[in-house]
């Protein structure tokens, strides 16, 4: 074998281990989320391949595993030391897994963290941990139908409770359903917003027992206030106990059967896509003047506390908290921007939502804040439900087992 | 269904015209309920199809009509988004495959219990049925743990061998009932033939199984088809995911999208359904073997 043979070979060898070191030195991230899927993309087949151009060292892992089934799949990965090194997250997995030790503190002096807007900002940081780096805001309003109401003499987007029964009963006189009104959603939203806007207590107080639920005056307004809604015929509340709000009201609405219906935002995609409905979102109508924004927090994301690739994760979550990204999810989302110069994704139609939040009439969904405990979830439907099938029972009856809830949660 | 109209020879007034005994009218309402309940069962499945066919925009104008033309768009979309084929190969190998080994290892674990009748055979029965009263979530965590120190996560072996454990404590107590059922005499007759113990199970008492087996079958591989938990936890590359896992991508968090759902859901069953068209001969032969004596 002559030198130059030997050479070539030895050149050969070292592109190989060369290539191979690039190999292995690409990192490949794990990462679960429940949005990404074909039916609530989120923007990640765009976001996804920008971050892997940007950083062609690490590669991304998608995997879809839906919010319900996170509880199922993901914690036997956290306690077999396997887990995903990002998780896709809400606030009540941010304290289960958090408090278990299984999250990295993301650090409260995280370049991100300041610009976090104040509803939120201390509520994701509670004992000076952060666990969580927030994706969106996402609003819950008054969806209306502009050509029903138009049709019903209605030009004016209901942003008080009279506002909205006064709607209800022109609706009524015109032939046109005014509003579903779901149990599983919709009251909870009307309760929620007027119970919280009204009340003395602050939603944390109400959730870790120091101020009790029977004795608030603004929750016991709010089911004063459903049965107001009742009595206007703005629904029929024995048929909408039991509706589901996931389905059947969100296709009656599509199909312009019904004026209203109080939900979230994350519909104005699907609801734009379909042909001839104009709408509107609004606030939930309460005693304000401009009714009452009632924010969500949609989801985040958290970093395995045995990630092996945590510098990897920290690019991954320092790309998402760039307001030119982020902003591609938002508006995929029709979501608010969680960050305090951040572009929001809401469109113009939301307009009458916008306007209750810039004046500050915000109340934010205290289960998915951790405010309440998260067995007040399933706990608020049944209560609704059950006031829905029996409007003349007393609010006290309803309200006693809201406080039972969290005296058992503790 | 099936009405007697009688004649009567004598010619009298009550037996010129039919005659409805009470069996019969009995048999006729009987079959009509029957024929209700099955309608009432296929409605779903004809909603899911029609909606299938129909635009987003057709659904919710009128979400239970008929859809005015077959629109292939949505079945296409489904099908490009799935990797359906290949998710079709993953569930069809690791469905028949388990239903083949709970079969195979359920009756010849359920042999020996089956005749030894002492406090030990019931001790390890008792235990056997412990499996089928066990939650689902409670064996999560260990299963996976487990199956991580044996390195057989992400593999097709793993898959098919979780799905066999849980599917055995079913198959070994269903077995168990049926072989002890078969008179003993036949295995006598084999022993003096000077037959082993594995040659009278596999000639002697495996042929006899074949009812109990297509029924234990047609449970197995419903369970396995449409389970995707497990697959959700132990599988992580896409190239093996199963069916289920497919269609699972097409359900929202917040809202369903029928005309995206409804495509998927048909592609992710019909498999299934052609199998069971396929065998449908056999397994009621087999389902029904011994219902008549």
């Amino acid at each position: 074998m002559n030198k130059q043979k030997i050479k070539l070979i030895g050149t050969a060898i070292s592109l190989l281990l060369a290539s191979n070191y690039s190999y292995a030195a690409a990192v490949t991230l794990d990462v679960t989320a429940w949005k990404g899927n074909e039916a609530e993309p989120a923007g990640f087949p765009v976001l996804l391949k920008k971050f892997e151009q940007e950083n062609p060292d690490i590669k991304i892992k998608l995997s879809f595993i839906s919010r319900g089934d996170t509880d199922v799949v993901i914690p036997p990965r956290l306690q077999g030391n396997n887990s995903p090194d990002v998780m896709m997250v809400d606030m009540p997995l941010v304290k289960i897994w958090g408090d278990a030790g299984m999250l990295k503190d993301l650090n409260t002096k995280s370049d991100w963290y300041g610009d976090i807007a104040p509803a939120i900002k201390e509520s994701i940081a509670p004992k000076g941990k952060l666990y969580v780096q927030p994706l969106e805001l996402v609003g819950m309003g008054n969806f209306i139908n502009t050509d029903l109401m138009k049709k019903a003499g209605i030009d004016k987007t209901p942003t008080t409770v009279n506002e909205l029964i006064d709607s209800c009963k022109k609706l009524n006189d015109a032939g046109i359903s005014p509003m579903l009104f779901p149990s599983g959603l919709s009251a909870r939203l009307f309760a929620f917003a007027n119970g919280l806007s009204r009340s003395p207590s602050k939603p944390w107080e109400l959730g870790n027992g120091t101020a009790s639920f029977v004795d608030d005056p603004g929750f016991n307004k709010a089911f004063s206030l459903t049965r107001d809604l009742i009595a206007a015929n703005c629904f029929d509340p024995k048929i909408q106990a039991a509706l589901d709000p996931w389905t059947t009201t969100l296709s009656e609405f599509r199909g312009g059967r019904v004026a209203m219906v109080m939900h979230g935002a994350w519909n104005i995609k699907s609801f734009s896509e379909t042909e001839g409905l104009n709408y509107t979102l609004g606030p939930i109508p309460t005693d304000k003047a401009t009714g009452t924004a009632l924010d969500t927090f949609g989801m985040g994301w958290a970093i395995s506390s045995k990630t092996k690739h945590a510098e990897a994760a920290r690019k991954f979550l320092n790309f998402f908290a760039e307001d030119e990204n982020l902003a591609v999810l938002l508006k995929d989302e029709s979501a608010y921007s969680p960050y305090i110069k951040g572009t929001d994704g809401v469109p113009a139609l939301a307009e009458k939502y916008n306007a209750a939040r810039a004046a500050g009439n915000i109340v934010m969904w205290p289960v998915y804040m951790n405010h309440w405990p998260q067995a007040m979830e399933s706990e608020s439907v049944d209560g609704m439900a059950s006031f829905l099938l029996d409007p003349d029972m007393s609010s006290k009856e309803v309200l006693e087992i809201w406080d039972e809830t969290v005296e058992d949660s503790m | 269904m099936s009405i007697s109209m009688n004649k009567s020879s004598s010619g009298s007034p009550k037996g010129n015209g039919m005659k409805f005994t009470g069996k019969t009218v009995f048999s006729a309402s009987a079959n009509v309920f029957v024929l209700f309940l099955v309608i009432a069962m296929l409605i779903p499945v004809a909603y899911m199809i029609m909606m299938s066919f129909r635009t987003g925009s057709e659904i919710a104008q009128d979400p239970l009509g008929f859809p005015t033309s077959l629109y292939f768009g949505n079945y296409i979309n489904a099908m490009d988004k799935m990797n359906y084929f290949r998710s079709v190969v993953n569930s069809l190998g690791i469905t028949l495959s388990v239903t083949a080994l709970v079969s195979l290892l359920g009756s010849m674990a359920a042999y020996p219990l089956a005749r030894r009748t002492n406090g030990f055979s019931k001790a390890v029965i008792m235990l056997v049925s412990l499996g089928l009263a066990t939650p689902n979530f409670v064996n999560i965590t260990p299963i996976y743990i487990i199956f991580r120190d044996l390195g057989l996560l992400d593999s097709y072996v793993g898959i098919i061998i979780v799905f066999t454990a849980l599917n055995l404590p079913l198959s070994i107590f269903f077995y168990t009932g049926f072989i002890s059922s078969v008179p003993k005499e036949l295995e006598e007759a084999a022993r003096l033939d000077n037959c082993s113990n594995w040659q009278i199970y596999w000639h002697v008492i495996r042929p006899l199984l074949g009812s109990a087996t297509a029924t234990l079958s047609l449970f197995v591989m419903l369970m396995v088809w449409n389970d995707f938990i497990y697959p959700l936890l132990l599988l992580t590359d896409e190239s093996k995911f199963t069916v289920m896992i497919s269609v699972y991508r097409f359900v929202g968090n917040r809202s369903i999208e029928p005309d995206m759902l409804f495509p998927a859901a048909v592609l992710g069953s019909l498999p299934l359904l052609i199998l069971f068209g396929f065998f449908q001969r056999r397994i009621l032969s087999g389902v029904t073997a011994g219902a008549v004596k």
